[in-house]
């Protein structure tokens, strides 16, 4: 398997019911497909931006109601990988978001967004906050956001937000 | 001793140490069944927790609260957490989350 090639593996397109479980079954196809296709470096950012997203999706959008979907895509570019996630909730402000301060070092929550932020070279959300984007380079590394050459995803009401690293 | 084969983690307590095995991710459906064995483990007499996570893949942030719950707990009995044998990712992680001092955590030797 060449990892250079642009499109390793077809678009993986997949929805599924607001329950944990169901994230842990789709991570763990997301690593397999990553690893069977020479991925290896971005495996660990790539399945642990895929959990977060879809945690917040089943916990925060769909507020855990089963009856609630998660639609997911990823899709492999020559550079990019990139991840979208969508849920059926109202959606968040995602521009009280931004900068940020890190959570208290005693608080056990609030790290998904600022883990998203670690591992992703750009976040966008669209307009409401109930859909997420992420690109995350091939090679594993981080790096700091700029606009990847051709998106793979993207629309006329998505808006960036940066949060801070 | 107590062992979840389901759960993938053991458990041992001996005086005032609880030793935590996992034997594969700590991830968001796995912990509130661990959370629920270790409230159960965290009496007064237990200090230390040790987190061995040699076999561990993969943290998240549902997994990461579990870590700072459980040190919070210890830290009102003067206790404390470690968490044992992780990997370079998971070492980084941590790093950036500005965790690894709080959870007193090493890395696994080569």
């Amino acid at each position: 398997m060449n990892p250079g090639r642009a499109n390793p593996f077809p678009p993986l397109s997949r929805w599924i019911p607001s329950r944990f479980e169901a994230v842990e079954a789709l991570a763990l196809e997301v690593r397999g497909l990553l690893a069977t296709h020479g991925l290896q470096a971005a495996l660990f950012a790539v399945e642990l931006s895929v959990r977060e997203g879809l945690n917040n999706a089943v916990r925060h959008g769909n507020r855990g109601d089963e009856a609630k979907r998660v639609d997911f895509n990823l899709s492999c570019g020559r550079k990019w990988i990139c991840v979208r996630i969508k849920d059926e909730g109202d959606g968040f402000n995602w521009r009280e978001k931004r900068g940020a301060p890190q959570p208290d070092h005693t608080s056990p929550s609030g790290r998904g967004l600022r883990i998203l932020a670690r591992y992703a070279s750009r976040i966008r959300f669209n307009r409401s906050g109930n859909q997420v984007t992420l690109w995350l380079l091939r090679d594993g590394r981080s790096k700091s956001p700029r606009t990847p050459a051709k998106p793979a995803v993207g629309g006329a009401n998505v808006r960036s937000a940066q949060i801070r690293k | 001793m107590k062992v979840n084969p389901m759960a993938n983690y053991t458990i041992v307590t001996s005086g005032k140490q609880c030793r935590v095995v996992l034997a594969g991710d700590l991830t968001a459906p796995r912990v509130p069944e661990l959370q629920a064995a270790l409230r159960k483990e965290l009496v007064p007499a237990v200090t230390e927790v040790i987190f061995d996570l040699g076999q561990t893949a993969t943290l998240d942030s549902s997994g990461i609260g579990l870590l700072i719950a459980t040190s919070n707990s210890l830290a009102r009995q003067q206790g404390c957490i470690r968490v044992q044998n992780v990997s370079p990712d998971l070492l980084r992680l941590l790093q950036s989350m500005r965790l690894v001092s709080r959870l007193n955590t090493t890395g696994r030797t080569p």
